[in-house]
């Protein structure tokens, strides 16, 4: 680099400066990382201990079975716990795209099937809430090709995200008003697209939604847009807000890869 | 089994002359190295993706967690002709199974077939081209039976995907749009029906479970 900058007459000062800079963005890129890698660590401990809570209670739950089948108080007590134990359990297991030892090829996941995992992952939150999410057909048959723990996470960032935005303020306040609330799953040629009926970005801070630690919740880790875009531009795709403005329907675009290795949309 | 159930079999069995099936993977009496292989391979420890197809042949082998993912499950999805066939013949049913290959018109055709059939057996993942076939053949076939006044009709659709629960809704969507909502959901034994109407999802043998 210094003997590519001194042959194009640039002073040992610009260099320097240069230099320095780049290392400041280093020294930064470790900093996160290694706050990431706290967080990573702190995750996979408490699901250690997690998992090994849930054998012990699938466990206790069998035993109970032998008593509540003798005793009818007992056995309706028995039901609901069971049922709400195997509801808890399923959805815990929705989580498991989000682990990348379990996936290491690449696979064509249609837009359908992601779909299908957000309606199943945010049921009960859309419901209460009265949020639908709506796919168009190019969305359902749009293919894109990389790690389910890479695509799977971004998207339910994004809907979490939308879900927020669409329901309180960023103070955590509720909005109110009877107005449409959904989230619209698109897709074209270059990406799939996701957008929400809620309030539109801002200009000013549209570029800063990605940064680091930078959120506009109150409480907000300002970590989701910016691991997203990390993990997708590791593999090649993006994500980038594709409308901004205050008064404007924001739409992000999880962009494919240049020279389209995903496949074309069905029209 | 009640007598009430055997009188109910058995007016099932009046009913159903015919049995059409719609697979892409429909082959007729297929190897014996296939079904060796369909014997062999297990169902992944893990599988969230059941419709995905494996895009990228470099992997690592021997890994104990990759290995789940090996299974390449077209051996699994493939339907033995032969085998449907004889079972329907042998209970007094005719059979035919359709096979859609890059078709230019396969929703006419499919619809075409499901008028003259007592049951229509569909495949979820028919297309990786077109994901939504299997929603558009269904909803063309009830959109024709509308047209022309109604009749009793079955159609079953089988998946080895998990999402079942998110398919049905789909489905009574499409269905909701031809009949103006006046369908029944069972959302827990995954079917839709009204008097004359009835769609069911299965799952396949070799569904992968919930677990991912």
């Amino acid at each position: 680099m210094l003997n590519e900058a001194l042959a194009n007459d640039e002073s040992i000062t610009d260099v320097t400066v240069a230099l320095e800079e780049r290392a400041d963005t280093f020294k930064n890129q470790i900093d996160q990382y290694a706050e990431l890698a706290q967080i990573g660590t702190a995750v996979g401990i408490v699901q250690h201990e997690f998992s090994s809570t849930v054998k012990m209670l699938h466990g206790n739950i069998k035993q109970l079975r032998g008593w509540a089948a003798t005793n009818p108080q007992l056995d309706e007590i028995y039901q609901n716990i069971r049922t709400n134990f195997e509801h808890f359990d399923e959805y815990m297991n929705v989580f498991k795209p989000f682990d990348r030892r379990l996936q290491r090829k690449k696979i064509d996941i249609p837009g359908q099937e992601i779909r299908y995992y957000l309606q199943r992952l945010f049921e009960d939150r859309m419901t209460r809430h009265n949020i639908t999410i709506k796919a168009t057909r190019k969305f359902d048959n749009a293919i894109i090709r990389t790690y389910p723990s890479t695509i799977y996470p971004c998207f339910v960032n994004i809907v979490d995200n939308a879900i927020y935005w669409i329901t309180k303020d960023a103070e955590g306040i509720p909005r109110l008003g009877d107005g449409k609330r959904e989230i619209q799953l698109d897709a074209d040629a270059d990406g799939l697209l996701v957008s929400n009926s809620g309030p539109g970005i801002k200009r000013r801070i549209a570029d800063r939604i990605f940064e680091f630690r930078y959120s506009q919740k109150k409480n907000g880790r300002g970590m989701g847009l910016y691991i997203s875009r990390e993990i997708l531009r590791r593999e090649g795709l993006d994500i980038v807000l594709e409308k901004r403005g205050e008064n404007v329907r924001p739409i992000f675009r999880i962009v494919f890869r240049p020279g389209k290795q995903e496949k074309e949309y069905y029209e | 089994m009640s007598s009430f159930d055997e009188m109910c079999k058995e007016a099932v069995k009046r009913f159903i002359r015919t049995v059409a099936i719609i697979d892409d993977e429909a082959t007729y009496n297929p190897s014996q190295e296939d079904k060796d292989n369909a014997r062999t391979v297990k169902p992944p420890v893990t599988g969230l993706m059941t419709g995905s197809k494996d895009a990228d042949s470099s992997m690592t082998k021997g890994d104990p967690i990759e290995e789940g993912f090996q299974d390449d499950h077209d051996d699994l999805s493939q339907l033995d002709a032969k085998v449907v066939i004889n079972a329907f013949a042998d209970i007094g049913i005719a059979c035919c199974i359709q096979r859609p290959e890059n078709e230019e018109t396969p929703l006419d055709r499919a619809a075409k077939l499901a008028a003259t059939v007592d049951v229509l057996v569909i495949d979820w993942a028919l297309d990786n081209e077109n994901i939504s076939l299997p929603r558009d053949i269904i909803k063309k076939i009830l959109e024709e039976d509308k047209n022309t006044g109604g009749r009793l009709r079955l159609i079953v659709v089988y998946t080895a995907q998990s999402f079942v629960d998110q398919m049905i809704k789909d489905l009574k969507k499409d269905a909701d749009g031809v009949y103006d909502n006046g369908l029944d959901m069972n959302e827990k034994r995954f079917f839709i029906k009204s008097d004359y109407l009835r769609i069911v999802i299965l799952n396949k043998k070799s569904t992968y479970p919930l677990q991912i």
